[in-house]
């Protein structure tokens, strides 16, 4: 512990404060410090430029976020840089290491077999979530009746928490005792091993994963809904079919929509961990999801400086797919304040 | 201006202290007190067990105070990390599994050998000639049996107090096992395969933890007789009982042995009246005995220091303490001294023989203790339950395990 911290909190607990509250006295303090900080720079601000009252106000108005952001995001990725440049056990003083384990991590073919399952995981479930949730918003958007019913079937699944879930399909694809393996059992195929079969393990999770599409069919569906009618309107007027509408409208409408589901469904997938926790890697680690090696190395192995090296790359993983998605969606994404925009220029 | 100075030297004083350094705190005024805190792990009953066992040591100590922190799950992590932040409780409790792990960031300790019931119960809080922490439970295994099922087979019941070899189990076993899929009555539960490995001889490490030894003739011999029983269907595979409690079974007369049969499991079992059952040693030398201690914190020191001393002697060696382990019919370990080792006897009916509890307490093996046990034998694992048919693999056991003990030896000098 640091010892400005240590000292703090044993002044804390000679004045009498309860045990529990005693860690919080540092914390408080270091607020108390942090304002008086903004508040000398606003001063001098104030003093500085009289007309800068806005823009101070701002400042003061933001700091409560900007303080939480910089001591609970900015901080600690800025520590675990560090903690990345060194080896770590969490019982023991961490010892410098350098680069050592970046290249550990560019050597280890776990890390490469981590990176072939959860990529293989996204490349594959991200266009099926999509064009499920997609299909289903079609499908929900008729105006009939018992439509709101269907609706909140579908979604239902999406507020069941990711170990509820996984477990619960553990016994649906349990080969001996499986609901999927009895049924295939009626017609007379005799089912996989699901998640005990390391060819089946990943599509049994890729399966899984499409149970919970509610959330971005909800967002699709609130798209259609927003498409105007006159588009449809004019189409038909110009000859289009309900195929040329869907082409020509739906879909430019909603590729905005698309484009973001489509991103935070790379982000999310790229992620995913509760399927590997769950199914410890899986056989022959078919299910070694990076997030899961990464929790491995910190928390089973307590190499917590490897463990952060390989958060760092993640990190610049998912910084390059989602910069390249929205780098190729300029071609494919029709925004149509950008056309107004560009339309005035002209 | 000047107003200025003093919050500005406060900010940039306590800024300073701020910045990251590993030197302990002080904790002065806190040393003082004999006020101590303890950290455990375990279920609502072994909880019960470890709070009486602080209620009974601040009602013989007056003046001193125990704040217990239940730690429910994922309780290494948590240690590690509340170690990493300096934040630890002066007392934590450890199992001889992870004691090597933990040890650099435990104070010595001194232990008597000569106040429990066998020598390896204080040695397996030994790691590098040092003891590191105070042993207070023992959890011996035992194995209970069907009585019914060895009736209606015509198989006499095994002795009491001599263990069955490998072989007469694997014999009875087949007796046992009969019936079809779904309806399937086995003669064994699933098979442990690093608790029949020390059933049958063999070890994880060898003595010194220098290397790994499941790949030798024993471990590989022993791999094949745990593969021969699933094969032959006498006991279920991992994928017969993923998801599936395996005392339910017991309970329901599909398993005519379960020989996972540890301390905390006596109170499942005490519910079932049919089929009836009775206890009896594990086969061969029986399975490893966990025995789990008392660490002190290294960074306690002063009136604390003291207070935790007395409060691990308390638990480890006074009867009032070691009674407490059993509440009710559920125990969290078997006393480990003489005056109190009967008391789990004493839970259920003589018939249940409960005494076996102390028999296997009398001579449990302990294995040695790794730094890196968890990485280490969870990598071996996987391998086993990914490539054999210890798991749901195809490959050969004498191919496999002599590659994957390499591998471990490996793990094991790094």
């Amino acid at each position: 512990m640091n010892p400005t911290i240590g000292l703090i909190r044993d002044w804390a607990a000679s004045w009498g404060v309860p045990a529990a509250l005693v860690p919080l006295v540092p914390f408080l303090l270091l607020l108390i410090v942090l304002y008086a900080v903004i508040g000398l720079a606003a001063y001098g601000a104030q003093r500085r430029w009289p007309r800068a009252d806005k823009t101070i106000a701002f400042w003061l108005f933001v700091s409560p976020w900007l303080i939480g952001f910089c001591l609970f995001t900015v901080g600690p990725m800025a520590s675990s840089v560090y903690v990345s440049l060194t080896s770590w056990d969490l019982i023991t003083p961490p010892q410098f290491v350098g680069l050592a384990n970046y290249s550990e991590a560019f050597q280890d073919p776990q890390v490469g077999q981590a990176l072939k399952v959860t990529l293989l995981y996204a490349v594959i479930s991200v266009p099926l979530q999509t064009a499920l949730a997609f299909l289903v918003a079609l499908l929900l958007n008729s105006e009939l009746w018992g439509m709101r019913f269907f609706r909140t079937i579908w979604y239902l699944p999406s507020l069941v928490s990711g170990v509820a879930q996984m477990v619960l399909f553990l016994w649906v694809f349990n080969p001996q005792y499986g609901l999927a393996n009895d049924v295939l059992a009626h017609f007379g195929i005799q089912g996989p091993g699901w998640f005990n079969d390391s060819s089946w393990a990943l599509p049994t999770v890729i399966l899984m994963s499409l149970w919970t599409v509610g959330g971005a069919m909800v967002i699709y569906l609130a798209g259609l809904k927003d498409v105007p009618t006159n588009l449809y309107e004019a189409a038909a007027l110009d000859g289009a079919g309900p195929v040329r509408q869907f082409w020509h409208v739906t879909l430019p409408q909603l590729s905005p929509i698309i484009l973001f589901n489509v991103l935070t469904g790379i982000i999310g997938s790229l992620q995913i961990f509760t399927q590997g926790f769950i199914a410890k890697g899986g056989p022959k680690d078919s299910l070694l999801f990076f997030v899961y090696y990464l929790y491995d190395n910190a928390f089973q192995n307590f190499r917590m400086g490897y463990a952060s090296a390989l958060a760092w790359i993640l990190f610049v993983v998912i910084l390059a797919l989602t910069a390249v998605t929205l780098r190729g969606s300029a071609f494919a994404v029709y925004y149509e304040t950008e056309m107004t925009r560009k339309r005035r220029r002209r | 201006m000047k107003k200025l100075l003093l919050p500005t030297a406060i900010a940039v004083l306590l800024a300073a202290g701020c910045a990251t350094g590993n030197a302990p705190a002080s904790n002065k005024a806190a040393d003082n007190s004999g006020e101590i805190s303890f950290s455990f792990w375990g279920t609502n009953s072994e909880a019960a067990s470890l709070k009486a066992i602080a209620a009974a040591f601040e009602k013989a100590n007056p003046g001193t105070k125990v704040t217990t922190n239940w730690i429910q799950a994922d309780y290494e992590q948590k240690l590690q990390t509340s170690i990493a932040a300096g934040t630890q409780s002066t007392v934590m409790e450890i199992s001889n599994t992870s004691l090597a792990g933990f040890a650099p960031s435990f104070a010595e300790q001194t232990v008597d050998p000569g106040k429990y019931v066998q020598p390896n119960i204080s040695a397996a809080m030994q790691y590098q000639d040092k003891y590191y922490a105070m042993p207070f439970a023992a959890k011996p295994k035992v194995m209970a049996i069907n009585t019914d099922a060895f009736k209606a087979a015509g198989v006499p019941l095994p002795s009491a107090t001599t263990p069955l070899t490998l072989d007469a189990f694997k014999t009875i076993a087949a007796k046992l096992s009969h019936g079809d899929g779904k309806a399937r009555v086995y003669g064994s539960s699933n098979l442990w395969y690093r608790g029949w490995l020390t059933a049958a001889g063999g070890g994880y490490y060898n003595a010194d933890a220098t290397a790994c030894t499941f790949g030798d003739g024993t471990g590989v011999q022993t791999a094949q007789y745990v593969v021969d029983m699933q094969k032959n269907r006498y006991s279920p595979t991992s994928t017969d009982v993923q998801g599936q409690d395996q005392a339910q079974w017991f309970a329901a007369g599909r398993l005519g042995t379960f020989s996972d049969f540890g301390p905390w499991t006596v109170a499942d079992f005490a519910k079932i009246s049919k089929p009836n059952w009775t206890l009896v040693p594990v086969p061969g030398k029986g399975f490893p005995m966990e025995v789990d201690g008392l660490g002190i914190a290294k960074n306690a020191s002063g009136k604390k220091l003291e207070t935790a001393k007395k409060f691990v002697e308390f638990a480890s060696t006074q009867q009032v303490a070691q009674d407490q382990l059993i509440q009710g019919n559920t125990a969290l370990g078997v006393p480990i001294i003489a005056a109190s080792t009967p008391t789990l006897e004493k839970v259920l009916p003589a018939e249940r023989n409960l005494a076996a509890f102390t028999t296997a307490l009398k001579s449990g093996e302990v294995g040695p203790s790794v730094a890196k046990e968890a990485q280490i034998s969870g990598d071996a694992e996987k391998g086993m339950n990914s490539y054999t048919a210890l798991g749901t693999g195809k490959d050969d056991v004498a191919k496999i395990l002599p590659q994957l003990a390499e591998k471990c030896t490996q793990a094991l000098k790094k």
